[in-house]
């Protein structure tokens, strides 16, 4: 019997340190990709359809996050291809910055004996 | 949210077609690539490509989530709501129609209204830094002013430091020659500051120079713009041109600005430069104007002028050496009081006006929203939040308001251009009148806060909707604003139609005034005796013989007379009257005319006789007094019997300026003739025999047996025999004259009775309103009436009483207020107590009826309901 994992749905804001950092770990990629990668790093710990990449995508482009410019995917259809930007790598270092701060509070919070 | 994606945003929500397809081909992409790795890991093609489907999602909410992000999908969804609500408001176009017309009507009439009142009184001097412009008279008795004197003048200027400028100001005529026919043009002599004290710099061309009112200037002379335009022909080359006025060439040295006393007939301007002869303290003749020095207050002005005059009193003569000075704001005497009165009732009215159509377009919305309860309800149950339910309202009242605005700035200019033509001749300058902008703001601020109170109380009316189940419940809160609304709007149109109609009866008074002449076919001529021609006063006296004779002998003609005024004008001439000995004495109106003066105009004697040929110029000086003078003569001088006493009468020279006291006997007392506007009170007037106190500018009066316009030319035929070379000012009617002096009243009352009529017309719809939205709640309890045996009748009448108890409130409310307005009503009112019950039963009349018509649809429709099908429809 496989142990039911809890999925998380995941709030905007880690969706979007997710995808910077898939960015900046591969480097420029189209949409697709960036899905698939998602899903493989996360394995099942990760709810999320496929296609709610595109509107997080959209909103990163918008903040100024990530550019686009276009190229062809490998069944040679024209497709966005998605970077990170100089600011978006500021952000992304920001976030994490963030996220390595709400963790070391929780975790003392944690270590404190019940 | 950053700027720049909001900015980002606003952009997709034009790029929505682009955005949808780039989306649409990523999508494709992807559903491609994903196959092909399913494929690669072994499923069929069908398979593959459910699997890519299923790991995508929902494509739908994909877009769906796409354009929420991308767009401001809010903005996108406002202007849907503003589409539907116009779209609404379409859909019933009589109400809108109503709507924006009561809003219209309201906000532009009051603009309107405004803007006039504006022009006529709250700016009725166009003038820079208006409140420093004052006026400095002599004061010989209490509560009297009095011109000066030139040497008081000269005084004053010499000595005074509290004013910039100080300049004298005397209406003049003289007779321009050397342009075709001889005119006779009205002008003003004045200091050469004059225009320094009005703050007034010419158009074209300068003012005037300080030396250009002392001895040996050249003479010179400024043209007021109208008459630059109407009587040169706005002639490029005027200045330099020069006029001959009264045989002296002077130079046109400027043009004034148009709007600057383009009333009151002045066409030019000119230094008055003071002669030997005329440097007099006993001669009374200037008015003085000044402009106070910055810093200066009235009173510090008052106190030294004061302190000047006291020095100098010695020098005066005994008779006027214990009259004062009074430097007073010129605006004070800009405006008659009557008519700043009524300018302010007007306003009041308009006011109470806009506040009726705005309690109509409340109670209108309010009763189309109860109409659309069903309506709500459907859509709160089908989904929609009560945010979107108001914000549609919102919007709709918004768009009307909007919509009435707009309409409301067109009826406001219209209005102007209307209103133009029948104030202009009691504007204190020609200036443009057009819309005020503050009045419009104003308006449009009073449309805004109506519209948000409509707003709060649709949204009370929303939620006690929306949580009321079913749709049979009275909506009793809402009902109790709509009753408190009508009875308003109907106490308001009351106290309009009060108001109005006891104007109206005050102007029938007015009409009915014997104006103590008889004013049927009587013709007037200005007539001036040039000096050149007439240099002795028995030439004048000659003259009047010759032309009195001349055209008494035309036929049809039954009374000739000569008189230096008009009747019902103004008496020009002011002299004083004192005892033979003492102290006292009576400023009066100083009135020269020919014997047969009082037969020809009817004016019947009390005590004593008129004029007759006794009274020539080698006769005992005479005079007769009016009823007013008489009074006021017993009054102050103890003269008890007027007839056979004796006075001393200040008396003019012919040519000279100035003149002296002449004992004179009082031979007669008329009844009073009216020598001011209509309603006002008379003057005590002096009237002095033509043949003894000769002058050169007279009226001539003939009283014609039939139509006085057809004999024109045969008098003017007559006249020219006498003299080829007389200068004809103007000729006249009594009836004009007569008419002229009531068109104030008129005018106010006209203006009163519309706002009424509207007024009432409003309270009319509200009522309606009410009466059948009461009617449509009601409908069960009539049915269930009727079922149980009331007949129609009873239902109708039913209807009409609730209707007429609205009215009754109004009505009571209304008269409230009108009483309460009696103080600032009785100066307007002639011959009519503020609560005359003529005019008061009248309005009361009309509300009644107004308040029985109204309510007489809906008791109609009420009393042909079925009851049997009421009753059945309201089940469940």
């Amino acid at each position: 019997m496989t142990r039911r994992t809890t999925k998380a749905d995941v709030p905007y804001g880690t969706l979007d340190l997710l995808i910077l950092k898939t960015l900046d770990s591969m480097g420029p990629m189209h949409g697709y990709r960036v899905a698939r990668r998602l899903e493989q790093v996360s394995g099942n710990l990760l709810r999320m359809n496929q296609g709610s990449v595109y509107p997080a995508l959209v909103r990163l482009e918008q903040n100024g996050w990530i550019s686009t410019s276009w190229g062809i995917s490998e069944t040679n259809r024209r497709v966005k291809i998605y970077s990170l930007t100089r600011g978006g790598r500021a952000q992304l270092r920001a976030e994490i910055e963030r996220w390595r701060l709400a963790n070391e509070l929780v975790d003392r919070f944690l270590e404190m004996p019940s | 949210m950053t700027l720049r994606r909001r900015l980002l945003r606003l952009r997709a929500l034009f790029q929505q077609g682009r955005a949808d397809r780039e989306l649409r081909s990523e999508i494709e992409a992807h559903l491609e690539l994903a196959e092909l790795e399913a494929r690669e890991r072994g499923l069929s093609a069908e398979q593959a490509r459910r699997q890519a489907l299923l790991e995508l999602g929902g494509v739908e909410r994909i877009r769906a989530e796409h354009r929420e992000t991308r767009s401001a999908l809010w903005l996108e969804h406002l202007v849907l709501d503003v589409r539907y609500a116009l779209v609404s408001l379409r859909r019933t176009p009589w109400f809108t129609a109503t709507v924006v017309a009561v809003l219209a009507l309201g906000l532009g009439a009051s603009v309107a209204m405004f803007s006039v009142v504006d022009e006529l009184f709250l700016e009725a001097l166009p003038f820079s830094e208006p409140d420093r412009i004052v006026r400095v008279w002599k004061v010989p008795f209490a509560d009297e002013v009095n011109v000066a004197a030139t040497l008081d003048f000269v005084d004053w200027k010499a000595q005074s430091t509290s004013f910039s400028a100080l300049s004298v100001q005397k209406g003049t005529a003289a007779t321009l020659t050397g342009t075709g026919e001889p005119e006779r043009l009205k002008g003003m002599l004045v200091s050469a500051d004059y225009f320094e004290v009005f703050g007034v710099d010419p158009l074209y061309g300068r003012g005037l120079r300080p030396s250009e009112d002392q001895s040996g200037a050249e003479p010179v002379v400024l043209l007021g713009h109208g008459a630059w335009r109407s009587r040169f022909g706005a002639d490029p080359e005027i200045l330099g041109r020069r006029l001959v006025l009264d045989r002296v060439s002077h130079e046109v040295i400027g043009v004034l600005p148009p709007g600057v006393w383009d009333r009151g007939d002045v066409e030019y301007w000119k230094p008055l430069v003071f002669s030997e002869e005329q440097r007099t303290r006993g001669f009374m003749w200037l008015e003085v104007v000044g402009r106070l020095k910055p810093g200066v207050t009235l009173a510090q002005a008052r106190e030294e002028m004061e302190v000047i005059d006291a020095e100098v009193a010695e020098l005066a003569p005994a008779w006027r050496r214990e009259w004062g000075v009074l430097v007073e704001p010129y605006r004070d005497r800009v405006v008659a009081p009557s008519s700043a009165r009524s300018v302010l009732v007007a306003f009041a009215a308009v006011l109470l006006l806009l506040i009726i159509a705005c309690a109509n377009v409340t109670n209108l919305l309010l009763a189309r929203g109860s109409a659309r309860r069903q309506q709500f309800l459907l859509r709160a149950a089908l989904g929609a939040t009560p945010w979107r339910l108001i914000t549609q309202q919102i919007l709709e009242v918004f768009s009307i308001f909007s919509l009435g605005g707009v309409c409301g700035a067109v009826v406001a200019f219209a209005g102007v251009e209307l209103l133009e033509p029948y104030l202009a001749s009691s504007l204190p300058s020609t200036a443009e009148l057009g819309v005020d902008w503050s009045a419009f703001s104003f308006g449009t601020l009073l449309l805004f806060a109506t519209a948000l109170v409509v707003v709060v109380l649709l949204a009370r009316q929303l939620s006690r909707q929306l949580l009321r189940e079913g749709a049979h419940s009275r909506l009793r809160g809402g009902g109790s604003v709509r009753a408190g609304l009508v009875v308003a709007e109907v106490a308001g149109s009351v106290v309009l139609l009060c108001v109005a109609f006891l104007l109206g009866k005050s102007l029938l008074r007015l009409h009915d005034i014997d104006s103590g002449v008889r004013t049927e076919n009587v013709m007037s001529f200005s007539l001036h005796l040039p000096l050149d021609a007439y240099r002795e006063p028995e030439s004048s006296v000659l003259f009047a013989s010759r032309i009195l004779e001349a055209v008494r002998g035309r036929a049809g003609v039954s009374h000739v007379a000569l008189s230096t005024d008009l009747p019902m004008r103004e008496v020009n001439e002011g002299q004083a009257v004192l005892p033979l000995a003492g102290a006292g004495g009576v400023t009066v109106g100083y009135k020269r005319v020919s014997d047969g003066y009082f037969e020809a105009l009817g004016i019947p004697l009390r005590q004593g006789r008129g004029f007759d040929s006794r009274d020539g110029a080698d006769g005992a000086r005479v005079a007769v007094v009016n009823e007013e003078l008489a009074q006021r003569l017993e009054a102050e001088l103890e003269i008890e019997e007027p007839v056979g006493a004796t006075v001393n009468v200040s008396t003019p020279y012919y040519v000279a300026k100035g003149g002296e006291l002449v004992s004179t006997r009082i031979v007669g007392v008329l009844r009073s003739e009216q020598v001011a506007a209509t309603g006002q009170a008379n003057d005590a007037v002096i009237y002095v025999p033509l043949s003894q106190v000769p002058t050169r500018s007279y009226e001539l009066l003939v009283r014609t047996e039939l139509d006085s316009l057809q004999m024109l030319p045969t008098l003017r035929t007559a006249i020219d025999e006498v003299d080829p070379l007389l200068a004809l000012g103007g000729v006249t009617t009594l009836d004009q004259v007569r008419r002229a002096g009531l068109s104030a009243p008129s005018r106010l009352t006209l203006a009163i009775g519309s706002f009424a009529a509207v007024a009432v017309v409003l309270s009319g719809l509200g009522l309606f309103g009410l009466l059948s939205y009461s009617v449509a709640q009601r409908r069960q309890q009539i049915g269930v009436r009727m079922a149980l045996g009331a007949d129609r009748a009873t239902v109708l009448l039913m209807i009409l009483r609730s209707g007429l108890r609205f009215v009754l409130a109004g009505t009571v409310v209304g008269l409230v207020v009108t009483g309460l307005l009696t103080r600032s009503l009785r100066s307007l009112l002639f011959g009519v107590s503020t609560l005359d019950p003529a005019a008061v039963g009248l309005a009361i009349l009309a509300t009644a009826l107004v308040g029985v018509v109204a309510g007489l649809v809906p008791a109609w429709r009420a009393a042909r309901l079925d009851p049997v099908a009421v009753l059945r429809s309201e089940r469940g």
